[in-house]
């Protein structure tokens, strides 16, 4: 580890920008969490990425960092025809703008345990592929985590992907037939890589710019407070909700509460709820 | 808004996991495994059982709290607070209608797109669909949903859609919205005036209320797969 420090530290004043040095910066720290290991392989081609990674797929991280609300993960039964195995439910993420084209990425970089997890897209080539071509490169691996809209804890983010190889092998097999079809191919698989490049290296500091604050666990609340609607400082007109009345009794169950909790459990008049979103 | 009791139970609810891109919860009691969509166990002791849906709507603050100003108000934990900003962002574009179904959906019913918004209604053995962007053209449907004559009234201010038994007294009644809000109606056989919320304003039928019935807003991915004999409204098909 001390070797591969003073290897960044030559990197970080070859960087020219501040955001490379944060990044490697970020590295080097998941590689002290991690503990001792053999050797660094996997850190120095993240080093190396980072260093060679665009401002402006760095910027599109930024912007998608501001819009992580609206990744949507969810499970994939089926990706394309690559799943890696037929009968298993292979988590998989989708975005709302850009589903398309991140499904197949997801198929062809075989994620298989991806927990909420920020993602930027850009068609601008600028990460070697080699780097990700090496068996079982598995980086951060993270625990398995529920998929839903929520967002992981900011330590969580670092340890989200794990992508294999040979999917990606099958794929470029696959498509390897006109010339026209080929460069198009290997466009399509540099800017993917673009993602998984910057999906890997960014999560932390891209986190750190973000401004909206971390998601709550995604837990029931068993023993619901309310307030009356004079004091109600946290919803404008236009917010949705669940309305109950029963008799003289009305409550309102904000969307955005409900969101967060998946789960509220209530008790009327005339026996005990369960407010689900 | 399911009842929170089986057989006799009280139950409590976790979440577990997504099938078919909608959500299931576990119930602590019993360990039954519940698929929210159909308010059915789908694994454990209670397999099978399913749970009533207790009568909610879905609206916005400024209308609930125009219909109903003693409500009490479900407070964010803090935490959670901080976030309610960026949840309705989300839940907002919701509404769309824009986007494949999520991958592990495994209906695949073309009459709508996946995610379009569709406010579903079981009446009987039937079970029909009235999307969300065709309510807000219509405003108000008057329809046969398993046998029984229902009026469905969508105020778009709001975006808040009611549903009720359009019987009174054993007659079928027939409505028209009397406003662009369709916060009034009038019905076609007596020209009472109506509110949105079933009630009878003024006219002959004054202070009558119809009986309310109980609309599932979803995706049409999620209310398709679960309800795979579902008709479907459009305008035109109303019976």
């Amino acid at each position: 580890l001390n070797e591969l420090v003073s290897e960044a530290v030559a990197r970080t004043a070859e960087a020219k920008s501040k955001d490379r040095v944060r990044r490697i910066a970020r590295i080097l720290a998941n590689a002290f969490r991690s503990g001792p290991k053999e050797n660094c392989e996997v850190e120095r081609e993240l080093i190396d990425a980072a260093t060679q990674i665009a401002e402006s797929d760095a910027h599109i991280l930024g912007v998608m960092m501001r819009h992580q609300a609206e990744v949507v993960i969810v499970r994939c039964l089926r990706v394309h025809n690559l799943a890696l195995s037929g009968a298993a439910r292979v988590p998989g993420v989708y975005l709302r703008w850009a589903n398309s084209l991140f499904l197949a990425f997801s198929a062809f970089t075989g994620i298989s345990k991806l927990r909420a997890f920020n993602v930027a897209f850009s068609s601008v080539a600028t990460v070697p592929i080699d780097i990700f071509l090496d068996d079982n490169l598995r980086v951060f691996e993270g625990p398995q985590g529920d998929m839903n809209l929520r967002q992981p804890a900011p330590e969580a983010l670092s340890e989200q992907l794990c992508l294999t190889r040979s999917p990606v092998r099958r794929w470029k097999h696959r498509v390897t037939r006109g010339p026209s079809e080929r460069v198009m191919t290997i466009n399509f698989i540099r800017s993917m890589m673009t993602v998984a490049a910057v999906a890997v290296i960014c999560p932390s500091s891209a986190y750190a710019q973000n401004t909206t604050p971390q998601a709550m666990p995604y837990t029931t609340v068993d023993h619901p407070e309310f307030v009356s609607a004079s004091q109600t400082t946290f919803l404008s007109k236009g917010d949705i909700l669940i309305g109950i009345s029963n008799g003289d009794v009305a409550k309102a169950y904000p969307a955005a509460i409900l969101a967060q909790h998946g789960c509220v459990q209530d008790q009327m008049a005339d026996g005990p709820i369960a407010v689900t979103w | 808004v399911l009842r929170a009791e089986a057989k006799g139970q009280a139950l409590h609810f976790d979440y577990d996991s997504l099938i078919g891109g909608s959500e299931v919860f576990k119930d602590r009691e019993t360990g039954s495994r519940w698929q929210q969509a159909l308010a059915t166990a789908i694994s454990g002791p209670l397999q099978g059982t399913h749970l009533a849906i207790y009568p909610f709507l879905l609206t916005t603050w400024g209308e609930w709290n125009n219909q109903h100003p003693n409500t009490l108000v479900l407070k964010p934990e803090p935490g959670y607070a901080e976030r309610m900003a960026a949840v309705n962002k989300v839940i907002n574009q919701g509404v769309s209608g824009v986007g494949p179904a999520p991958a592990g959906a495994f209906s695949h019913d073309d009459r709508l797109r996946p995610r379009e918004t569709v406010l579903g209604l079981e009446v009987g053995e039937e079970a029909k669909a009235f999307p969300l962007l065709v309510l807000r053209k219509v405003l108000v449907v008057n329809d046969r949903v398993g046998g029984t004559p229902v009026v469905i009234v969508h105020q778009p201010a709001s975006d808040t859609t009611t549903a009720f038994d359009a019987q009174l007294n054993g007659r079928a009644l027939k409505f028209r919205p009397a406003n662009q809000e369709a916060s009034k109606l009038f019905d076609l056989e007596t020209h009472s005036s109506w509110n949105a919320y079933g009630l009878c304003l003024s006219g002959r039928l004054k202070g009558s209320q119809l009986v309310s019935l109980i609309l599932e807003p979803g995706f049409w991915f999620a209310w398709s797969e679960f309800h795979p004999k579902t008709n479907l409204y459009s305008p035109g098909s109303a019976r």
